[in-house]
């Protein structure tokens, strides 16, 4: 009789509708080929709406009947998933759960304070150190020694030392070579190098990553290849932070791209460095299939930009708008409403100048002060009040009041609203 | 933010308190409404303009509107075109349909208050309320069935007649689903008096996620509503 393996794994990500999580699939793929693991564990993924009530994601989980739980958390869906955690907690009194990701990677030990239905939380990149936690639980080990890991001990939270970021990132497999993951019908998902090489106060991705490490190019052509058989494929999204990272690079992805993209595959909202786009990036995106790119300015003040340790030249910005549009790519300019250092005068006039700029798309959003960035660590020095609980939405700054902040989302509402009202 | 070239049509204002201007205010201030050929500068969109805006259009028909629409769109070619409305023009879905074809891509419906007792006797034509909301309905039906994007604002006439109704007429205009609100001032409104009304009426905005933008008050009247001196569309020489 087949008993099954004897550690049951059940990875959850509540996810923005129609969307997989890939974080889930690396960290899937990584167990799944662990020697370690081999023919003790066995895995499965639930991919789940963000929307989806928790009393339902928790009768999903706890109808797999698992031994550990496993869940990636966002600021966008810890809410969420905190509350699925206390439902499953309930029905699975002996359960591990497990929680990684970068809303609670840098705030571990306060999250496991403040979440008594949670176990443990896996600090930074997650795919070393979520297997060799399995291995330890296997082991009938105590979690608290595993590199990377916080979690319970005597009544007490403890962190064990950070694990180091993978220096090979093609010792993780790939998530959709392996089968750890189906490609999403419709679009997919790939990424090519993890770091940035900016230092945005406000992001995670900088900070987090550390500096730049690529998978190798065989493994990513190798990707694209399988992922352009999936049938209904119309669309990759890559997840880099800058696509155009360097010129010599951005030409071998666009001849990676160029036979899907006569096939009609398109690229959407492809993060770039506008300002370093001029007529041949903009033709080597186009070549890419690249139909829309995001980028900023996200502040055109001075002051928020230097606290935010943000470069912005304004005639290479419109340049590069202006080299993409020739070329028939759509812009998506983003401003962050609520950056310390930006005066109401400052954020209407970024309002002004992306309104004005014409790009083709515009998108308003109010700062996030976000565990582990720049501006968390930073915040009191720079006069951020934020909320505390996921999102962490601004709250004031030390140039704006609370109401005045609620005032321009409001404003910049209506005018992504009047100016997408056009023919 | 979105400059718009303000285009008059001379063809009566879209609606005003009789009260204050006399009888026979919502009909064409003009006796001889220009024909779309001799409209002066509609055919002209200056650089850097996000779209042309039709205004005074009161008393026109709808097929005479929509012959200034075609002219202007012509002409100029934006992308953006708004016009401001009584809804007299727009009450049923058809006509909406007609005018969103056109190429109309901003409509702004006017208000004077939040019933129907309070907005006919002020504009005298009586069922004119109810037009005005059925148009504001009716260029979001029309929008969803041609699958564009539109924008419908509220302009809200602001005198001493309908002041303090100026909060729930927002909360209306909010519950018909506008995208922004403009609050025109009567220049003869007195500020002190009138100040409160037009922060409870920004604040009302704000908390069911409109914006409310003020024309005819000075930043400085406006207190610590200052910000909302501002609007994101703007015609030469300010707030459209």
């Amino acid at each position: 009789m087949n008993r099954g393996p004897a550690q049951k794994v059940v990875l959850v990500a509540l996810n923005s509708p129609g969307y997989r999580s890939l974080a889930l699939g690396y960290v899937r793929a990584y167990a799944q080929n662990d020697q370690r693991l081999a023919g003790k564990s066995g895995f499965l993924t639930l991919d789940l709406d963000v929307n989806v009530d928790p009393w339902w994601v928790a009768y999903r989980v706890a109808e797999l009947g698992p031994d550990v739980v496993g869940l990636t958390v966002t600021c966008w869906n810890a809410r969420s998933v905190y509350d699925a955690c206390r439902i499953i907690r309930q029905v699975l009194p002996s359960v591990f759960i497990v929680l990684g990701g970068p809303e609670v990677s840098p705030i571990a030990e306060d999250v496991l304070r403040s979440q008594p239905a949670v176990d443990a939380v896996v600090r930074g990149e997650g795919e070393e150190t979520f297997a060799e936690l399995l291995s330890t639980l296997l082991r009938g080990r105590s979690p608290w020694r595993v590199e990377g890991v916080t979690a319970r001990h005597d009544g007490e939270v403890v962190s064990a030392p950070d694990r180091q970021l993978i220096a090979d990132l093609d010792s993780i497999p790939s998530p959709y070579l392996t089968g750890a993951i189906e490609p999403a019908e419709g679009t997919a998902y790939v990424e090519t190098y993890r770091g940035c090489p900016h230092r945005c106060g406000y992001c995670f991705e900088g900070k987090g990553f550390g500096r730049i490490r690529s998978f190798s190019r065989e493994r990513v052509e190798a990707e694209v290849a399988f992922l352009a058989q999936t049938a209904g494929l119309r669309s990759f999204t890559f997840i880099d932070p800058v696509f155009n990272l360097t010129h010599e690079r951005l030409e071998w992805l666009s001849g990676v791209m160029e036979p899907f993209a006569r096939r009609g595959v398109r690229l959407h909202t492809v993060e770039v460095d506008i300002e370093r786009i001029g007529p041949d990036e903009a033709s080597l995106l186009q070549r890419a299939g690249v139909a829309s790119v995001e980028t900023g300015p996200q502040s055109t003040g001075a002051r928020a930009l230097e606290i935010c340790r943000r470069p912005f030249d304004r005639d290479r910005f419109v340049a590069g708008v202006e080299a993409l549009r020739s070329a028939g790519i759509r812009v998506e300019c983003d401003l962050i409403v609520g950056l310390p250092g930006d005066t109401p005068a400052d954020v209407m006039e970024g309002m002004r100048f992306v309104a004005e700029l014409d790009p083709g798309m515009l998108q308003m959003s109010t700062l996030h002060v976000l565990p582990g960035t720049d501006l968390w660590q930073r915040a009191t020095e720079v006069g951020l009040a934020f909320d505390p609980a996921p999102p962490h939405e601004v709250v004031s700054t030390a140039e704006i009041g609370f109401a005045d902040l609620r005032r321009l989302e409001v404003m910049g509402n209506a005018l992504m609203a009047h100016y997408r009202a056009r023919r | 933010m979105l400059r718009f070239r303000e285009v008059s049509l001379n063809s009566g204002v879209e609606a005003a308190c009789r009260r204050c201007v006399g009888a026979g205010a919502f009909e064409a201030t003009d006796p001889s409404p220009a024909a779309p050929e001799d409209v002066p500068d509609s055919g002209s969109a200056h650089a850097g303009d996000a779209g042309v805006f039709l205004t005074d259009t009161g008393t026109l028909d709808l097929d005479t509107l929509l012959d200034h629409v075609s002219r202007v769109s012509a002409a100029t070619g934006v992308s953006r075109i708004g016009v401001r409305a009584s809804g007299s023009q727009l009450a049923d879905v058809a006509s909406a349909h007609r005018l969103l074809a056109s190429g109309v891509r901003v409509v702004e419906v006017v208000f004077l208050g939040s019933v129907p007792e309070r907005h006919d006797a002020l504009t005298g034509v009586p069922g004119s309320f109810a037009r005005a909301a059925a148009a504001v309905r009716a260029c979001f039906d029309a929008a969803a069935d041609l699958g564009v994007k539109v924008a419908v604002r509220g302009r809200v006439g602001l005198c001493a007649h309908n002041l303090q109704e100026a909060p729930a007429t927002v909360m209306h205009l909010a519950e018909l689903g506008v995208t922004s609100v403009v609050l025109d001032c009567d220049p003869g409104l007195d500020v002190r008096r009138s100040s409160e009304w037009v922060a409870a009426a920004c604040d009302t905005g704000t908390v069911n996620r409109i914006w409310v933008a003020v024309k005819g008050m000075s930043e400085a009247s406006l207190g610590d509503k200052a910000l909302h001196a501002h609007d994101v569309i703007e015609s030469d020489g300010g707030p459209a």
